[in-house]
């Protein structure tokens, strides 16, 4: 069902934007990279919210903490979580692009995917992961 | 004395039309009547298959003429893409051109699959070889602008795509994205 797919892809809207705020602290030099994620999910989740009420559901409120893979405790931990927070997101709008057949639902996801892969990717080549692209974003092996 | 009925039974059974396991005709009166019903009858299927198999090719005929062919499979076009982007980005020698060789391989190769699944090809065609591109005077430059190409034939064929098809060219698209990222 395409709302609980989006409601999915809210959650980790409001993950990524929990992220965002912890690693700050640790991304001083990369401030205006950090903002600039930040900004474009918190448009996100609204964008996402006002979709699901109108279609008559009723939006997830966000966790109050969220667990990243890893500890985050310097700038490469951060760079860490901030790459699979957004990848986590890439898996997330691949989802409602496989269960939905609207096509500006459509549209938004691809939009959501693609933005979050560009961002994967800045963060995975700022912290020196090789390789830095990502073949198949949203793709659990890609 | 050979009786007709007679003649015609030892003609039928010359032709092994009698049927196996059957147990041994009785002699009893009304057989003949028995035996030309099942020689009428036979005639008849035979008539029916001869008239079967002088229409075949016709209906063959008219099927391959009503069955217009399939437009080609837009899938096709997108792998085909891939395929030159990397035997464009194999003429460098940077390592990131090398990583995306690699990605647009894995692309040609997941797309062509697609392709292939839902129309399986003849086992006379063989798969389509990149030609060698003549190599652009800035490669790098060209590769960028073939990338950008592709993330946006791939986005926007997305909202039109069966929804199955829709998650992989979707992922296609985000992952050329992903690889001009890697080049800016």
């Amino acid at each position: 069902m395409n709302v609980d797919a989006v409601q999915t892809a809210l959650g980790t809207e409001h993950a990524a934007l929990w992220t965002y705020g912890l690693v700050s602290a640790f991304l001083g030099d990369q401030a205006a990279a950090v903002a600039e994620g930040s900004t474009a999910h918190r448009a996100r989740r609204d964008v996402t919210e006002r979709w699901l009420r109108d279609h008559g559901a009723t939006p997830n409120p966000p966790a109050a903490a969220y667990l990243p893979p890893a500890p985050v405790s310097d700038g490469p931990s951060a760079l860490a979580a901030l790459a699979a927070v957004e990848q986590d997101t890439c898996a997330a709008w691949k989802g409602v692009l496989e269960r939905t057949d609207d096509k500006d639902l459509r549209t938004s996801a691809l939009e959501s995917l693609t933005a979050a892969a560009v961002r994967a990717t800045r963060w995975r080549k700022m912290a020196g992961t090789n390789p830095a692209s990502i073949t198949m974003p949203g793709v659990a092996s890609g | 004395m050979e009786t007709p009925a007679d003649a015609v039974s030892a003609a039928v059974d010359a032709q092994g039309i009698s049927f196996a396991g059957l147990p041994p005709r009785p002699h009893v009166l009304g057989r003949g009547l028995a035996i030309w019903g099942r020689v009428i009858s036979d005639s008849v299927s035979r008539r029916r298959v001869l008239l079967a198999v002088a229409a075949a090719p016709l209906a063959v005929a008219c099927t391959t003429e009503s069955a217009p062919p399939p437009p080609p499979d837009p899938l096709s076009a997108l792998a085909a893409q891939a395929r030159a982007d990397a035997a464009l980005a194999k003429t460098l020698t940077t390592p990131a051109a090398a990583e995306i060789a690699k990605a647009r391989e894995t692309h040609a190769t997941l797309l062509q699959a697609e392709v292939d699944r839902e129309r399986p090809p003849l086992s006379s065609t063989a798969p389509p070889v990149p030609t060698a591109p003549p190599t652009p005077p800035d490669p790098l430059a060209a590769l960028r602008t073939a990338l950008d190409g592709a993330a946006r034939e791939a986005s926007v064929l997305v909202p039109s795509l069966p929804s199955y098809r829709a998650g992989l060219v979707g992922s296609v698209a985000a992952g050329c994205a992903s690889l001009l990222e890697v080049l800016s």
